[in-house]
């Protein structure tokens, strides 16, 4: 066992004004994750701290949150790997509801704005629609997104213009563009070629390291770019 | 939005910075040129040159163009398909490269006054 030092940043903008850091002691067994910490504080020290978690095993995405200046889950960070203090934060650039949860709902609606479901009116087959192994491996990496936000909150284009789409919505256009079941292909890249879309992304690199998926979103993106640009001279030759 | 700052956000920063500064330039620059056609007005510009202030703003110059130009070959490099992983080796490729590129080409501007 040993102890460290949770700096939480606690806000409840119904009753207060500002946010504001709280400091609490856990002692932690190192094969712990961050998540059993901040569960400790709830049980023991203060049932008012507020945070999300479900699943507790880096598969639905609720624990987000940044930790030490860096986005990640808190269900998925082992404790023998952190510093003594630990400083928690909720995701930047979302409303927070109230310490460590934030509104997702922006996010979820620029999901939305990609059409992030199949679409194919041909009559399905007996079985599954099949794909070759190739074809899967294409998307592959894609379809890893647990949409937990780290990326479209770590993205500096993104806090300076909400309306930006970013890389969670457009790795989720990669996922369904680049799948060979799908036949929305002209509506859903006409849906990210505008300058709030694919062409707002700079290429930082924030998304790649914040992902907790380990997924390479800004290759994906970069790749959109391409093909977006090659389907433009294809239609104009 | 304070955030970890790593190689590609520094990258992105200095582009940013660098590319708004060279286009304010590029206004002092042609109005410079557009003093080519007057004399007078030339060589009072001219002399300015020589003060060593300006000296340092050209080296200054040559900084900038040389950070915003090799980064910009970074990010075409990594748009044409070069994998991200190397993303960060790019970043410090540039950074050499053009370090050893603006200590050269600084000296013939700076070497006679320091
Ligand atoms: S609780 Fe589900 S990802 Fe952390």
């Amino acid at each position: 066992m040993k102890t460290y030092n949770f700096k939480i940043k606690r806000f409840n903008p119904s009753e207060e004004s500002s946010p504001q850091w709280q400091e609490f002691s856990v002692q932690m067994d190192p094969m712990e994750r961050l998540l059993d910490g901040l569960i400790k504080i709830k049980d023991n020290s203060d049932g008012t701290l507020t945070f999300r978690r479900s699943c507790a095993h880096g598969i639905c995405g609720s624990c987000a949150m940044k930790i030490n200046g860096k986005n990640g889950l808190a269900c998925q960070t082992l404790i023998k790997n952190m510093p003594e203090r630990i400083t928690i934060e909720p995701l930047a650039a979302y409303p927070v509801i109230k310490d460590l949860v934030v509104d997702m709902t922006q996010f979820f609606m620029k999901s939305e704005e990609v059409l992030p479901y199949l679409i194919n009116a041909e009559t399905p087959p007996e079985r599954e629609r099949l794909q070759s192994k190739d074809e899967q491996q294409k998307i592959l990496e894609s379809i890893t997104c647990i949409m937990c936000g780290s990326c479209t909150s770590s993205c500096p284009t993104y806090w300076s213009d909400k309306e930006y789409l970013g890389p969670a919505a457009l790795l989720k256009a990669y996922r369904f563009i680049f799948d060979s079941r799908d036949r929305a292909f002209d509506e859903r890249l006409g849906r990210i070629i505008h300058a709030q879309g694919l062409w707002r992304c700079h290429s930082i690199y924030n998304c790649v390291e914040a992902c907790p998926k380990e997924i390479d979103i800004t290759g994906h993106i970069t790749e959109l770019k391409r093909l977006a640009v090659k389907n433009f001279f294809k239609r104009n030759k | 939005m304070r955030y970890r700052l790593r190689a590609g956000s520094f990258a992105w920063m200095i582009q940013r910075i660098s590319g708004v500064a060279l286009t304010i330039y590029i206004f002092f620059h042609l109005y410079y040129l557009s003093s080519l056609r007057d004399p007078v007005k030339f060589e009072l510009l001219r002399k300015l040159l020589d003060d060593p202030f300006v000296k340092f703003g050209e080296a200054g110059l040559l900084l900038l163009v040389i950070a915003h130009s090799f980064n910009g070959i970074r990010l075409i490099l990594l748009d044409m398909g070069v994998p991200t992983r190397m993303q960060k080796t790019l970043f410090f490729i540039a950074a050499l490269t053009g370090g050893i590129i603006f200590f050269i080409g600084s000296w013939p501007i700076l070497g006679g006054i320091l």
